[in-house]
């Protein structure tokens, strides 16, 4: 059988699989222009913003999509997120590593961003006692200390509700960990966070996909990271399932306009992952890796193809370039 | 073609298949069958009712005559299907789960081929070719970091494979780690000069990196029989770095060898914008506009500055 082996090896030698390099006219360029492009400085070029949306386990995805945005050199002006998209989006504006990024949320668990444990369940179905979400907020914390909005370098927007007037709350000032926490702070499990008046739960409820928030930053060309339930084939279990459930296909409703408004979509197949399925969050973010992989040439385009007009400006007798 | 070459490979081995010391005449047989080329002969003999006349030893190498069978004469899913059992009754045996995980990777199932890869690896931790696999996956899939490990790893047991040199190159340059993709492609081009593929990963590997003139030079030597490519690369290359009789000279020898080459007329249109002189530029645009069907992202590049500059 050792003979076989060998065989098998010289057939390889004949059949390479990895991905080439594109010489054809199109990827030749698209390299081109893509070096044009991402050598301005942002004056000079369309904003590009990057929308990561709620999605509690499964939108540890973005962290996938982030990856490969990076390794690819996307420009990246500004961040909006909803819930789970705003604490990946916060500490992603806060310049820590994606790496680091993917370590925390492979090491996901219900305790890393609530105080839940199987007494405060039962005391929650029980008693009507509300879980804290305050252990969202020291994570961030602890991730990107004490930072407001004003100090990121990457300009960041999240979004909550107000539990008493129904309002979407755009955060874009003050202190970055609390209005995270605000942001992921599913209604009915834990206490909504009491801010300048406002008492605050999770922004999925009424912005899933924030793209109106990336505009309100100035992006001109937005990139939406979509994680999405299947509810329809989803059986929630607990009452958390439940809530989240509820969110989840109000969020689906509400995405359908804001997704039209972006001008890419990257939605990773994570739609059967559940909101307590934390251990699956490492095949979240794996999913994420591939569906971005797999997009990255057409939303490089995409965003190309935007930009023509404002690279071409320097491409005349005065230009640049 | 590639059922040409299998089977030219596997008749030129065909003498040595006695290697595999066989105990039993039946296997002799379909043993020399094989090598003589003789495929629907051993198929007929082993499927459905040989198999089971045949027991320990001589049965695992029936299946692994079979399945060789089936995938020489083209129906590659009867051999997947072969392979898949074959694995499946001799869980240890590394030469079922190698030639499994190679055929679903390369019938493009990569999401079922990784397991395999992983189980072969972990049958045998140094395995090349099982490291090779999940590279090339890894790479496809868009996990550049794994992918360079295992390249490695791969290239640790076939250090003289020139073409999995390069392969890991490109990878390299996916990840824009372009200093030790240029080692790894100058290392594909020490083990094969004439591997045009690498001459080209080369060049773009050294534009990428900034150095345009080595990356022109490189264009002209060990890319040049991969003519068109190497035009379009100088045409646009010298056009970005505003040297732009030079790019002009390069476009035109591009579409004199390809004529109506969209990428030629794209940079025939840039030098007449740059030099104000817009309707011309509008013709160049305008014909490659044309040309969405070989180029459709280079065709939408143009009718949208056509537009523009109308």
């Amino acid at each position: 059988m050792k003979l076989a082996g060998l065989l098998l090896a010289s057939l390889l030698c004949v059949q390479a699989a990895g991905a080439s390099p594109d010489y054809s006219p199109d990827g030749l360029l698209r390299a081109h222009l893509w070096r044009d492009l991402t050598s301005r400085p942002r004056s000079r070029r369309p904003t590009v913003g990057l929308v990561l949306s709620a999605g509690s386990t499964r939108a540890t995805t973005h962290v996938g999509v982030l990856q490969v945005l990076g390794q690819a050199g996307f420009p990246i002006d500004a961040v909006a997120g909803t819930s789970m998209g705003a604490v990946i989006g916060s500490m992603y504006a806060a310049g820590r590593p994606v790496r680091r990024i993917w370590e925390i949320m492979a090491s996901l668990s219900l305790g890393m961003a609530s105080n839940f444990n199987s007494v405060r369940l039962v005391q929650l179905m029980l008693a009507d006692k509300l879980l804290s979400s305050e252990n969202t907020e020291k994570l961030i914390r602890a991730e990107i200390g004490g930072l407001r909005f004003d100090q990121l370098p990457i300009p960041f927007a999240c979004v909550a509700m107000d539990i008493r007037t129904g309002e979407r709350v755009l955060f874009r000032e003050g202190d970055v960990a609390t209005a995270v926490r605000a942001s992921m702070n599913l209604p009915g499990v834990f206490t909504p966070v009491p801010y300048r008046q406002r008492f605050l739960v999770d922004g999925g409820v009424v912005d899933y996909v924030p793209v109106d928030a990336a505009r309100a930053m100035g992006a001109q060309w937005v990139l939406a990271s979509t994680a999405e339930s299947d509810y329809r084939s989803a059986q929630p279990r607990s009452v958390l399932e439940m809530f989240e459930q509820v969110i989840d296909i109000r969020g689906s409703i509400l995405a359908r306009e804001q997704k039209k408004q972006a001008q890419f979509l990257i939605s990773p197949r994570v739609g059967d992952i559940g909101v307590t399925e934390t251990a699956r969050a490492p095949e979240a973010m794996a999913k994420g890796v591939i569906a971005a992989t797999k997009a990255l040439r057409p939303a490089m385009e995409s965003l190309l193809l935007f930009s023509l007009e404002s690279l071409a400006r320097d491409w005349g007798p005065e230009g640049r370039r | 073609m590639r059922t040409a070459l299998l089977a030219a490979l596997l008749a030129a081995a065909a003498p040595a298949w006695g290697l595999w010391g066989s105990r039993s005449e039946t296997i002799k047989n379909l043993q020399r069958q094989f090598g003589a080329g003789r495929y629907e002969e051993v198929i007929a003999a082993l499927y459905p009712d040989g198999l089971l006349k045949l027991r320990g030893d001589d049965l695992r190498r029936g299946y692994a005559l079979l399945a060789a069978s089936y995938e020489v004469t083209g129906r590659l899913d009867k051999s997947l299907s072969t392979y898949q059992v074959a694995a499946r009754l001799y869980p240890r045996d590394r030469d079922f789960q190698e030639r499994l995980a190679m055929l679903l990777h390369r019938s493009g199932l990569e999401e079922q081929a990784q397991p395999v890869y992983e189980k072969l690896l972990r049958l045998d931790p140094d395995n090349a070719l099982g490291h090779l696999g999940l590279a090339e996956i890894d790479h496809a899939l868009g996990f550049l970091d794994r992918s360079a490990d295992h390249y490695e790893k791969a290239l640790e047991g076939l250090p003289q494979r020139g073409d999995l040199w390069r392969e890991y190159g490109e990878e390299l340059y996916d990840a824009r780690d372009y200093r030790t993709a240029e080692l790894a492609v100058r290392r594909a081009l020490a083990l094969d000069p004439g591997d045009a593929e690498a001459g080209l990963d080369l060049a773009l590997i050294l534009r990428a990196a900034g150095r345009v003139d080595e990356a022109l030079a490189t264009l002209e030597g060990p890319a040049r029989s991969r003519q068109a490519e190497a035009l379009r690369a100088r045409a646009l290359w010298l056009m970005e770095a505003g040297r732009a009789a030079e790019a002009e000279a390069a476009a035109k020898a591009l579409l004199q060898a390809a004529p109506g080459d969209p990428l030629g007329l794209y940079v025939r249109a840039r030098l007449e914008l740059k030099a104000g002189r817009r309707a011309q530029a509008q013709s160049w645009l305008r014909q490659a506009a044309a040309q969405a069907d070989s180029a459709p992202f280079t065709a939408k590049v143009c009718a949208a500055l056509a537009e523009a500059r109308r």
